[in-house]
């Protein structure tokens, strides 16, 4: 049974990845760590619990990490997600305790204490990075991340060369890319097209009429909304979810590019760009790898089945 | 009394400061806390912990930190100080281990127990930088961070545009200046042109055969042949034991200006540069930048408590 522990900025389509990982019998959440990003970390705690209490499975811990990013300003993304990241439906706190423990620590112990633990990160890597930073040995022994981050062709409406979660904090990414640890990026480019919700398909899910079903589509409803109000039509691209799906299904990244990559700290024109560079031609080693495809049909039947 | 947690990558001046602070009736240690930056971890901590022995005045706690800067490589290997920060010489002598809790965590433990602490930075902030982030309400408790940190005023010290302590980590020095708390500066001028020990001073420091003086005189002798090589002069400088002594004694600093601080963590030529802003809102002038110091009674003062004359 592979064990991992999920770290989170939770606003809507986090919330799917976590009822998606709970709900998957072949995994055991160890523990879920957040993050400010998409919301502020107060909010973002929240938002994990919600979610935790929606899955209507077993309950893992969860531990409040960073407010902020390391070095830079805090940026949010609650023009997308809804004031409290989660369409502003009103869900109300499930009342699941808070551990005392700070999310960097949590982490590197529950890293130091079990064998071959992975992360999967959804949001800002600055939690993974204070780890690192504040404890190198235990870090070491990571078995792999997987991280919703960057985007490689896509042509990001948003800010032109990155991506939200490396954007929010360009440090900690390079931090972790630095770090020896092997880091699989699920860009936003898998997440589009043929992997994106339309209205029948939202439709679809809706009518199944569970609670899981229910709330994926209802806590995305501002994303839906904000996609409808500037590109003129409804769909649901769903980030955070397909890396979890990544991860959990294995086989469904269906294309997987080796490759030193780095996170541009310093440029005016590309602050928090991954540059991936696939060819190492100065024989750099290879510290990720990039998903370039996925297959879309079974991505959206595990969203479906999840709900049922 | 003033509480004081001491943060060094522990050189030969840094010693001197542990070891003045621990014997100044004024100034109560609360922990030495040690970091990566003129020398590695392993020697900050070596070294703290023989200003502490050697002080021999009650201790303090020692604790390790971060062994690199957060986002730059660590700095390069040996300094002008020597491998061991120490001017090469083997000293010996007893001196507490460093605790299993980090450093960043103690200090975070310490502050969130006391209030009115100020913080002795001495080294590359990337201690405080992620006490700070890790636990953002400490804030309130830091009475204030005098650090011996940064240039800008007339020439620079370790790059043509930066000081050491804030080049080796730009990021954790930029996000301490921009944390809100009421930051002191003892800049790299003013450490150099006003914490001076003359001729006769030093010899009669390296005479008293104190230990702590021998660890700060001794330790320091790279000095010479550096600043003759550089500015041609021998001078002999303390500016960290100074910033120590004018926590006690503020009306020793007899210039400062009042400006917002920030550090350049992205510049080519300007990397680590600390840029002081006299035009921001007054809301944002959270650093005072100590522009002069009285060297006499700073000279008297160091050579009176290293020496031995002036031990709690």
């Amino acid at each position: 049974m592979r064990k991992l522990i999920i770290d989170t900025d939770t606003a809507s389509d986090d919330a799917i990845a976590l009822v998606l990982a709970l709900r998957c019998p072949d995994v055991k959440v160890e523990a879920v760590t957040t993050v400010a990003g998409n919301v502020p970390v107060e909010a973002a705690t929240r938002n994990a619990m919600v979610s935790i209490a929606m899955a209507d499975s077993y309950r893992p811990p969860v531990y409040r990490g960073c407010g902020q990013p390391l070095w830079r300003r805090q940026i949010t993304a609650q023009q997308v997600h809804g004031q409290d990241g989660l369409g502003d439906r009103g869900y109300p706190d499930p009342g699941i305790p808070l551990e005392r423990e700070h999310a960097a620590d949590a982490i590197a112990r529950l890293v130091q204490e079990n064998e071959g633990i992975d992360i999967v990160t959804l949001g800002p890597l600055t939690n993974l990075a204070m780890a690192v930073r504040l404890y190198p040995q235990a870090m070491s022994k990571v078995r792999s991340i997987t991280a919703m981050g960057g985007q490689y062709r896509q042509l990001n409406p948003h800010w032109p060369c990155s991506e939200f979660n490396i954007l929010v904090d360009p440090e900690a990414a390079q931090i972790l890319l630095g770090a020896g640890i092997h880091i699989t990026f699920v860009p936003l480019d898998v997440c589009f097209g043929a992997a994106a919700f339309d209205r029948q398909e939202l439709d679809a899910l809706y009518a199944l009429g569970t609670p899981q079903a229910r709330f994926f589509v209802d806590c995305n409803r501002t994303l839906i909304d904000y996609t409808l109000a500037k590109y003129g039509y409804e769909e649901l691209i769903m980030p955070d979810p397909t890396a979890m799906a990544c991860y959990l299904e294995p086989g469904l990244a269906l294309e997987k590019k080796p490759a030193f990559t780095r996170c541009e700290l310093q440029s005016v024109l590309a602050p928090g760009e991954l540059v991936y560079d696939f060819e190492r031609r100065g024989g750099e080693p290879e510290n990720s790898a990039l998903v370039t495809k996925i297959d879309a049909e079974r991505f959206k039947k595990m969203i479906f089945d999840c709900c049922r | 009394m003033q509480k004081l947690i001491i943060d060094a990558d522990t050189a030969s001046g840094d010693a001197s400061a542990i070891a003045f602070s621990l014997r100044t009736p004024q100034l109560q240690v609360l922990a030495v806390t040690a970091v990566a930056g003129a020398v590695p971890l392993a020697c900050a901590c070596r070294n703290s912990a023989l200003a502490i022995g050697r002080a021999g005045a009650g201790g303090a706690p020692l604790y390790a930190g971060c062994d690199r800067p957060l986002v730059r490589p660590a700095a390069a290997q040996p300094g002008p100080w020597g491998a061991d920060g120490l001017s090469g010489n083997a000293f010996a002598g007893p001196g507490p281990a460093a605790g299993p809790e980090h450093a960043v965590n103690a200090l975070i433990r310490i502050l969130r127990a006391e209030r009115e602490v100020t913080i002795l930075a001495l080294g590359p902030m990337t201690n405080l930088a992620l006490a700070l982030r890790k636990a953002p309400d400490i804030a309130g408790n830091i009475s204030c961070i005098a650090a011996v940190a940064g240039c800008g005023l007339s020439r620079a010290s370790h790059t043509a545009a930066a000081e050491f302590n804030v080049f080796t980590d730009p990021h954790a020095a930029d996000a301490v200046f921009r944390s809100g708390v009421p930051l002191l500066l003892f800049p790299a001028e003013t450490g150099l042109a006003d914490a001076r020990l003359e001729e006769a001073e030093l010899a009669a420091l390296r005479a008293s055969g104190d230990p702590a003086a021998e660890l700060c005189v001794q330790g320091g002798a790279w000095q010479a042949e550096y600043h003759r090589a550089r500015y041609g002069e021998a001078f002999f400088a303390l500016p960290e034991a100074a910033a120590a002594a004018c926590l006690a004694h503020p009306e020793w600093i007899l210039g400062s200006l009042r400006c917002k601080v920030r550090a350049d963590v992205s510049g080519a030529a300007t990397l680590g540069q600390t840029v002081l802003d006299g035009k921001a809102p007054e809301e944002e002038k959270t650093a005072r930048v100590v522009t002069a110091l009285d060297r006499r009674a700073l000279a008297a003062c160091l050579c009176k408590t290293l020496g031995g004359e002036g031990a709690k």
